[in-house]
């Protein structure tokens, strides 16, 4: 497209300017600068004496990769990464059943869309509050009336860790579905109505149509997950504040609660630690969008 | 043409609504909104709006507004308009570049920012005779003074508000149950408590009769005795409560205020790294039966390692993993303690479980928590007329591990006045940012003033019910009027004030800079350890699963290599 036919005249390219100029500023600032900062900080130490940071070249990579430390940071990596393929192998493949069962219209489906929905609408830290107290204070008193046994808070020990797997997990089930149906219904009703005639079955209509129709999407949300993996808490912050003990910490929560702590000795192993994260999820991205745009049933996207 | 033009323009309205409710709408708390007064100095005072609440600041708004009507700062103006900026949640770093000239808050990294230029030099509001006839250096500890001008002599803050962490007691439950070690065989029963209301109380933690602590456990043996005393008594009592989501935050501070009250004043050695020659005990190995060995050293800097050996400390971490039992529940209420209750949550259960017959002997909270319950105490004193005019106190911990009172008296006064830790400290700053011209610096140092007079000082705390960080007065009338707990408390700093018994705050220095104070009480690192491929801030949570007080202080040790790696720079000198 020719230049003088987006900006017809003057105006039209000033009011582009206008209306651009702030948005590039802030990916400026809030992008490229704080990730720059971020790496630079990386190779530097705090002098507590100083009261500044000083140049450390690669100590905060080889503190990382140190026998010690590198157990502790593999092990919750380990968590963060259980969660993700969890996402990837187990939610996305109900999340695409339950989809479908919406884009079909099957029996109470708009029931099934609004409720798992709902916890969407209402903010996240409120949602997982409630979802603690319910927990802590409303799961025990069932128990008793139903069962007549006493059982004390929930969440506390190891069930701390998986309280906020199966919060997160449920809390991303919503907005999958709501995304996957959503695409679902971008399928051509020709299409759909030609396999009909056919006599294709629901089962046939939704590996043999939908899935391939709306592969793209799913590329888009395998790689979404898995980019955020490392920095997803599994609201464990907003459910236990500090509270949360070392085994049940995963990446997102340590860097996110180290981070909060304003450790000025920690961030720079902290920014060194998210350059080596940075480094893997990079190379896990690209080969499984790479596998996948590879089998993908409408060629490559 | 024309139909674009009012696209173009719709599209500009919708991004510049956008735009202003994004920044007019973001962040919280409250502004107080005033419109400007160009007639006079504008001076705009940010307020750390939890805990202690702000009813004070807006109160001393008004005041320093008609006192200063006439004063002139600039050509032009008469008077002063103080701005107020009232939040829970603000961060400092946001703060100092927010607009705000003075700002009254939790200041964790004030060396930083005091080495940063960040800070005003306020020398001149702290060194000056105040209206009091008293300068506000004057009113500061020695420790305090010496960490607060460690830059080139000069003050960039003042010590604000304080928190003294540690255990607060139901005294008219103690009365009500004879709770208290009686003095001498002749007034106590077979297991040493009183047989009486009007039997004589042993000495206490101070060692001796006739003091504050009378009757109060002597040794942290005596706690336990204590503690199963009140779970045998004819109604139940729990001993122990506090807030479920803030334990990790206030068992650290508890533990601080435990470890201080046995170490007495060696817990300057964590900051001089010198104990003149003078030995600490310490732990550095248990035997085949788990028992700790103990021998002792002096401390230099180059054996500064051995103050993670304190045996002081083994004995605190002891004390706790006794009390919470790997998490049986036995000693505190396990649903509020180790669940979601808040802080306040859980002072209102504390507040009324005694009326309601499921008494809670002792509150672990900071001091302001009498002011955070005011609502639920008077609730309580309007549902229970008979509790109307409660009594609570702060609860001294012991200075000696082992034995009896009667083995603490024997061993001579050692002062009256109890460890106090002001676990956290409030300051007040001036931000360089904002406090750029003359007319603007001479206001906040007149409101500095201002605000830490005597009378103000007072005015705060018979208005929040709680002490500030500094010396000094109130008149017997003032004091009269304040509920026991205020009153208690109050006895309770201002000795340990008087004796030298009083921290606050950090330490000047370059060991502690050095080492996070992961070796002195001030520090926010003294509670790590490493138990097998995990590290903790806090023993709290661990201490709720099976690891024993042994496991988590010999992770917590530091060996002489770790110490001369971190600390080569200072060791060369």
């Amino acid at each position: 497209m020719k230049k003088s036919q987006v900006f017809r005249t003057r105006s039209d390219l000033i009011f582009y300017v206008v209306l651009m100029v702030l948005p590039c500023l802030q990916f400026a600032i809030f992008y490229f600068y704080v990730n720059f900062d971020s790496f630079a900080l990386a190779f530097k130490k705090w002098d507590a004496i100083k009261l500044q940071y000083t140049w450390d070249g690669l100590n905060n990579f080889k503190n990382i990769f140190s026998a010690e430390e590198f157990t502790k940071y593999l092990q919750l990596a380990g968590r963060s990464a259980l969660f993700g393929c969890v996402s990837v192998f187990v939610l996305t493949p109900l999340a695409l059943v339950f989809s479908f069962y919406i884009y079909k219209q099957k029996r109470l489906s708009r029931f099934f869309s609004t409720l798992l929905y709902l916890p969407n609408i209402i903010s996240g830290a409120v949602v997982s509050f409630i979802f603690v107290i319910f927990l802590d204070r409303g799961v025990p008193i069932i128990v008793e009336a139903l069962f007549k046994t006493e059982i004390g808070p929930i969440f506390k020990g190891d069930g701390v860790f998986w309280s906020a797997f199966f919060f997160s997990f449920w809390f991303s089930f919503g907005t999958n579905v709501l995304m996957y149906t959503g695409a679902m219904k971008k399928v051509p009703e020709s299409t759909t109505e030609a396999a009909k005639i056919d006599g294709v079955s629901s089962a046939q209509e939704f590996f043999m149509i939908v899935i391939p129709q709306i592969f793209p999407t799913i590329i888009t949300f395998v790689v979404i997950t898995l980019s955020a993996m490392f920095t997803h808490e599994m609201s464990l912050f907003s459910m236990a504040g500090f509270n949360v003990m070392p085994p049940q910490e995963n990446m997102g929560y340590y860097l996110y609660t180290r981070t909060y702590k304003q450790d000025e000795a920690l961030n720079p192993v902290l920014a060194a630690l998210g350059m080596v994260l940075t480094a893997v999820t990079s190379v896990l991205v690209f080969t499984v969008r790479g596998f996948l745009n590879k089998i993908n049933p409408m060629g490559d996207n | 043409m024309k139909k674009k033009t009012f696209l173009k323009a719709i599209a500009m309205i919708m991004s510049l609504v956008t735009l202003a409710s994004a920044s007019l709408l973001a962040g919280c708390g409250t502004e107080v909104i005033e419109k400007v007064d160009e007639t006079k100095t504008t001076l705009k005072v940010f307020n750390y709006d939890a805990g202690f609440g702000s009813s004070w600041i807006e109160n001393i708004k008004k005041e320093f507004e008609e006192a200063y009507k006439d004063v002139s700062f600039a050509d032009g103006k008469k008077g002063v308009q103080v701005m107020l900026q009232l939040d829970r949640a603000a961060d400092i770093d946001q703060l100092l570049e927010s607009g705000n000239h003075i700002i009254f808050h939790d200041i964790k990294k004030l060396l930083t920012y005091s080495a940063n230029g960040q800070l005003v030099d306020i020398s001149e509001a702290v060194t000056s005779v105040n209206t009091d006839g008293k300068t506000i250096e004057s009113k500061m500890t020695e420790g305090q003074k010496s960490y607060l001008s460690q830059f080139g002599g000069k003050y960039y803050a003042i010590p604000h508000y304080e928190s003294i962490n540690g255990l607060s007691y139901d005294v008219e439950l103690f009365d009500e149950y004879n709770l208290y070690f009686g003095h001498g065989a002749e007034n106590s029963d077979s297991d040493g408590f009183i047989l009486s209301p009007t039997s004589e109380k042993s000495c206490g933690p101070d060692g001796k009769v006739g003091t504050y602590d009378d009757g109060l456990p002597a040794t942290h043996d005596e706690i336990k005795k204590l503690f199963d005393k009140m779970l045998n008594s004819s109604t139940k009592i729990t001993p122990m409560i506090w807030s479920g989501t803030s334990r990790e935050e206030y068992v650290s501070q508890f533990l601080s205020h435990t470890y201080k009250a046995l170490a007495g004043d060696s817990v300057i050695y964590g900051e001089t790294l010198n104990s003149n020659g003078k030995e600490i005990k310490l732990i550095e190995s248990f035997d085949s039966e788990g028992n700790p060995v103990i021998t002792s050293s002096t401390i230099t800097p180059e054996t500064g390692y051995k103050l993670s050996m304190d045996a002081n400390k083994y004995y605190t971490y002891e004390l706790l993993d006794w009390i919470l039992g790997d998490g049986n529940g036995k000693y505190y209420v396990s649903d509020v303690c180790e669940g979601s209750y808040s802080m306040t949550e859980a002072q209102k259960y504390y507040v009324y479980s005694a009326p309601e017959g499921s008494p809670v002997g002792i509150f672990m909270d900071g001091s302001w928590w009498y002011n955070e319950a005011e609502a639920a105490l008077k609730a309580c004193a309007e549902e229970y007329p008979s509790y109307a005019q409660r009594k609570f106190a702060p609860f001294p911990m012991p200075r000696h591990v082992h034995g009896t009172n009667a083995d603490v008296e024997a061993l001579g006064l050692d002062t009256e006045a109890y460890t106090v830790l002001n676990g956290q400290p409030g300051y007040a700053i001036a931000c360089a940012k904002t406090v750029t011209d003359d007319e603007t610096y001479k206001a906040v140092i007149e409101f500095l003033k201002f605000c830490f007079t005597d009378e103000k000082l007072a005015q705060f705390t018979s208005d929040v019910y709680t002490t500030r960080a500094l010396k000094y007065e109130m008149s017997d009338e003032q004091l009269e009027k304040l509920p026991y707990y205020v009153q208690a408390l109050w006895n309770y700093k201002k000795l340990a004030m008087e004796n030298g018994k009083y921290h606050s705050g950090g330490y000047a220095g370059d060991w502690y800079k050095m080492n996070y104070g992961e070796v002195s009480i001030a520090g926010g690192y003294l509670w790590n350890s490493k138990v097998g491929a995990s590290s903790y801030n806090s023993p709290m949570n661990p201490f709720l699963t099976t690891i024993t007080a042994k496991q988590y202080y010999l992770g917590s040790l530091i060996s002489k290599a770790t110490w001369e790696q971190t600390n080569a720079s200072l060791l060369s000198k």
